[in-house]
């Protein structure tokens, strides 16, 4: 159950104390991979939740995304079509959505407790 | 160990997630306003463009000026030399240039030796005053030569329409030049019109009748110097007639 929120205090410690100098014109692409990345986060929180979880699922998932996203605000930018928007958008309504079915759960179990 | 199954997989992407978050958090805290900044300086270069390109075409205007005044030119420079003709002739008018020629050079110097007389036989009845060359002396010597001369100076100074011949103590103020005997009085003009006008006025035979040393002779070249004061009219402005341009 911690072992998550250890690793996710360990990365930010880890992230907080290397710095890495990202060139100004990839910051863009890093928020919208940064973005996927949360979504892949709670995705995966959602599906333990459910007992749906697949590890394999969630890794390739979690790592073909941050790219993805970021290779399409890339290719966009590249075109002159603002696409990063795009992943922004679909990343962010699925962001809220894996939150509102965790919400649900917790509700739901909560209840049964009761 | 069902617990176990999924939690290394999510604990590494808690693990990413988590360096990514930070990074991306440090970058973003360094240079916060990074891309407001160059959304600014890309709307800064649209508007210089925008502005360059209109002074551009006001360029290309100025220059279409520019062409169809030099086509005017050539009707215009007649024109200009008429008005130049006519501004050199003002100033020659005005006094406002140098001016040679012939015509009569006088002077007149303060009645001394009459005075050493006159103190000598009675010093009660001697009055200074009436040895002396006075403003109205000057003055009506010089009007009589104005109205034949074409130019008239008094030691140096030139005699305009503006010039004031005053009395202010014991010299004469001309042009705002204090001036003291003897007076060099120069005239342009005909020479020999200019002697008769002179010695037959009234003011030279009533100053040569006192016994002033006055001395008038014919000049073949006599320079007159400009004036050098200033015309100020602060109030005083030209009707200028409807359509007159």
């Amino acid at each position: 159950m911690w072992l998550p929120i250890i690793g996710l205090i360990v990365g930010i410690i880890f992230g907080s104390i290397f710095t890495f100098s990202i060139p100004v014109m990839y910051a863009k692409y890093m928020g919208v991979a940064l973005l996927a990345g949360l979504d892949s986060v709670l995705g995966g929180v959602r599906s333990i939740m459910e007992d749906s979880f697949d590890g394999p699922i969630l890794l390739t998932g979690f790592f073909t995304n941050i790219l993805l996203a970021a290779f399409l605000a890339y290719v966009g930018d590249r075109l002159g079509v603002e696409l990063y928007l795009a992943a922004v958008f679909a990343f962010g309504v699925r962001l809220f959505h894996n939150l509102a079915a965790i919400r649900r759960i917790i509700l739901n179990k909560f209840n049964h407790h009761l | 160990m069902k617990h176990y199954k999924w939690q290394i997989p999510i604990t590494i992407v808690c693990l990413i997630f988590g360096v990514l978050f930070a990074i991306q958090l440090q970058f973003q805290s360094t240079k916060p306003v990074s891309n407001l900044r160059n959304q600014d300086l890309v709307n800064l270069i649209k508007e210089l463009e925008i502005s360059s390109f209109s002074l551009e075409d006001e360029i290309d205007n100025l220059r279409l000026e520019i062409t169809s005044f030099q086509e005017e030119q050539a009707s215009g420079e007649i024109a200009l030399r008429q008005l130049q003709r006519d501004l050199s002739s003002l100033r020659d008018l005005t006094g406002l240039t140098e001016q040679k020629g012939p015509g009569v050079f006088f002077t007149i110097d303060d009645n001394r030796a009459g005075a050493d007389a006159a103190k000598a036989a009675s010093l009660e009845n001697f009055r200074p005053d009436d040895y002396i060359v006075h403003y109205k002396n000057v003055l009506y010597l010089v009007n009589e030569l104005r109205q034949v001369a074409g130019a008239v100076s008094v030691n140096n100074q030139r005699i305009v329409a503006s010039t004031d011949i005053r009395c202010v103590g014991t010299v004469i103020l001309i042009n705002t030049t204090r001036l003291a005997p003897p007076y060099e009085i120069r005239a342009i003009g005909d020479s020999e019109l200019l002697f008769q006008t002179i010695t037959g006025s009234y003011e030279y035979a009533y100053l040569q009748s006192l016994g002033f040393p006055i001395k008038v002779t014919k000049e073949q070249e006599l320079t007159v110097p400009a004036f050098r004061g200033s015309y100020r009219y602060n109030f005083a402005q030209a009707i200028v007639e409807e359509g007159d341009n």
